[in-house]
């Protein structure tokens, strides 16, 4: 039996689907197999293990809950097997405890959790965890510095502009960014650099919309990217793992997706808003009412020459970043004219993207998908380790250890 | 039986162009809709045939008082029609699993293959304390009939207080109920010769891995799953994965 500690929630805008995220993986580990520790990160900061964080109640807002809950942190000295550092109630006072672990499955989105920061964390800590490695997730989460690296490796991707967050206060002017510009063409899109799920994302007809538009991405993010809009957008994911020494791919979802683009809350709680517009992509399709994932996206859509043509390009993509864990890969496409673009990488997509597994042309349940995940995190783990005294001889200062 | 397959509601999943057919078969007052979660999951793997099974969702109810054996014969040619050139799987949660031990054991023709969730219809020995409350329970039921019959009263609120869930709302059906709870199949079971894979949560009451550990030792070819945190109905909705899980590895076997 591995012991798998599950870690999710987090300071991130995508704090919530994280923790029906996080449910989800936790239901999808099987018990005949694994031992699962709930640690969930509330967006305080802090970090609580108990089993009831495997249920929804506990998240209704109310913090009581918590006020009981076992507070824990990562032992990050390296000193054996990984374990989570807690204090016990004892008759009189309290006492330093510990709770070992085998593997971590990283379950957040967005920000710190999926950006690298906290994959360093458990670099430091040496424990082995899923997914992206640091320097893959840090990449990614950026879309210029990704789109930078992709271009490299020859896979198309949109033009774009970058503008910064100015040094104070969050307001650029029409005049200040038509000279940050030039003459990148109308209409555009505008979005944050860093943050996923269409949080702030706007399409703009002139730069004057452009300067209204912006405080509000830069509330959240110190960079935005400025695209052409695409006409007749068609969306495509795809989702890619190594397998053996293959790389392979998920099945291709395409998104339903209404004439124009869609807020966050379009996003995720089509199922209850009743607005007219549905975007899919919806990061928690167990959560969703019934029928709804068919009503979102379309699976294994007929594409043509094109499907192999994303499929080899995501494959390409995942081998440039050096990939790990089960990413998803996101293209667009003018339906009039067929042209494709690489557009975002997510590296720990919601549910873990497990629909577009069980779909592959190799189906994969989300319960195999996890059993893998967590071998690859083992053998990352195993292939990164240092001599016992990890100074050469040559660089030795001191006498023998 | 004036029952054809033709009366059996369903629901179809997939395009038709796998090896394997699933017929996935509910429990006792749901509907084809109680396994679909775990049915779209395996998509790329089978494809599935979701039932409502008579009397039950949009299946007319049987015009006499059925036993599992009357169910079990009555979708056989339902199984046969559709799974032909196919490997059909039953897959059956508790009342479902029950018929599915009756069709294959009486049918063995049927099915390739076979998957009980948390299946009725094997009693079990309860533990003393519990036993004693039932018996308390059914006495003192009885006897307050007795009474009421006595003075002419009304027995629905009687049952409506001591009869189970079940009970209570089965209405029409409530003698099938009865008959069907108070079948036990261990010789059905013991005839099954297809593969069978029989999966109890752990925390079930209303069929304990007591009736699986014993299903197991009664059906030749099966494998034994207890898992863990679930119950009766958690076993569809959140462990749903582990269902599905070993349904896959059963038709990667056949």
């Amino acid at each position: 039996m591995k012991r798998i500690a599950v870690f999710f929630g987090g300071i991130s805008p995508e704090h919530d689907v994280s923790v029906i995220s996080g449910m989800q993986v936790m239901d999808a580990l099987d018990p005949s197999s694994y031992d699962v520790i709930p640690v969930y990160i509330a967006t305080s900061g802090q970090w609580y293990t108990d089993p009831t964080l495997r249920q929804r109640e506990t998240y209704l807002p109310s913090a009581e809950q918590f006020a009981n809950m076992r507070k824990v942190s990562l032992d990050l000295s390296r000193a054996g097997k990984p374990r989570l550092l807690t204090t016990e109630k004892k008759l009189f006072g309290s006492q330093e405890a510990s709770i070992e672990f085998d593997v971590a499955v990283l379950v957040f989105h967005g920000l710190i959790g999926e950006d690298g920061n906290i994959q360093g964390v458990f670099e430091t800590a040496n424990v082995p965890y899923t997914g992206m490695r640091t320097k893959a997730s840090a990449i990614t989460m950026d879309k210029v510095a990704t789109k930078r690296i992709i271009d490299e490796a020859g896979v198309p991707i949109l033009d774009y502009r970058v503008i910064p967050r100015p040094r104070r206060g969050l307001i650029v002017t029409p005049e200040e960014l038509q000279a940050q510009i030039g003459d990148f063409d109308f209409p555009c899109c505008v979005k944050p650099n860093h943050l996923g799920s269409s949080i702030g994302v706007a399409r703009v007809e002139n730069v004057e919309e452009l300067s209204e538009v912006l405080p509000e991405i830069f509330a959240f993010d110190d960079t935005a990217l400025l695209e052409p809009f695409v006409e007749n957008l068609v969306e495509m994911n795809v989702a890619v793992k190594r397998s053996g020494g293959d790389v392979v791919t998920s099945a291709i979802e395409r998104p339903k997706f209404s004439d124009e683009l869609l807020d966050f809350k379009d996003k995720y709680m089509s199922g209850s808003g009743g607005k007219t517009g549905q975007k899919g992509g919806a990061k928690t399709p167990g959560q969703s009412s019934e029928g709804m994932l068919s009503l979102t996206r379309e699976l294994n859509p007929e594409l043509g020459d094109k499907d192999q043509l994303i499929r080899d390009m995501a494959a390409k993509v995942f081998e440039q970043l050096d990939g790990s864990g089960a990413p998803r890969l996101d293209f667009i496409s003018n339906g009039e004219t067929g042209e494709i673009w690489f557009n975002e990488l997510n590296p720990i997509p919601g549910s873990f993207g497990f629909f577009l597994w069980e779909a592959a042309a190799k189906p994969v349940l989300f319960a195999e998908l996890l059993d893998e995940l967590i071998a690859e995190a083992i053998e990352l783990h195993a292939g990164r380790q240092l001599p016992k005294d990890p100074t050469p001889e040559a660089a030795r200062l001191f006498n023998k250890r | 039986m004036n029952y054809s397959a033709d009366d059996i509601s369903f629901d179809s999943l997939g395009a038709g162009d796998k090896d394997f057919l699933i017929f996935w078969a509910h429990g006792w007052g749901h509907n084809k809709k109680a396994f679909s979660q775990v049915a779209e999951s395996l998509q790329g793997v089978a494809d599935s045939i979701l039932i409502d099974l008579p009397g039950f969702g949009d299946s007319p109810k049987p015009e006499s008082v059925w036993g599992v054996d009357e169910y079990a014969s009555s979708i056989c040619s339902f199984v046969d029609e559709r799974s032909k050139g196919k490997k059909a799987i039953w897959v059956g949660h508790s009342f479902g699993g029950s018929v599915g031990v009756g069709l294959a054991g009486s049918f063995p023709e049927t099915l390739d293959g076979l998957v009980l969730v948390a299946s009725a219809g094997l009693r079990t020995e309860r533990p003393l304390a519990q036993r004693v409350k039932v018996w308390i329970r059914v006495r003192t039921f009885k006897l307050l009939k007795r009474i009421f019959n006595l003075l002419g009263r009304d027995t629905d609120s009687l049952y409506a207080k001591f009869g189970s869930p079940d009970y209570k709302q089965s209405g029409e059906m409530r003698q099938i109920l009865v008959r069907t709870l108070n079948q036990d199949l261990s010789a059905a079971a013991q005839k099954i010769s297809c593969p069978t894979v029989i999966i109890y949560g752990e925390k079930d009451t209303a069929t304990p891995p007591a009736v699986g550990q014993r299903y197991s030792t009664l059906i030749d070819n099966s494998e034994f799953v207890v898992l863990d945190t679930l119950d009766h109905y958690t076993l569809l909705s959140t462990g749903r994965h582990q269902v599905a899980k070993r349904i896959k590895q059963l038709i990667e076997g056949l």
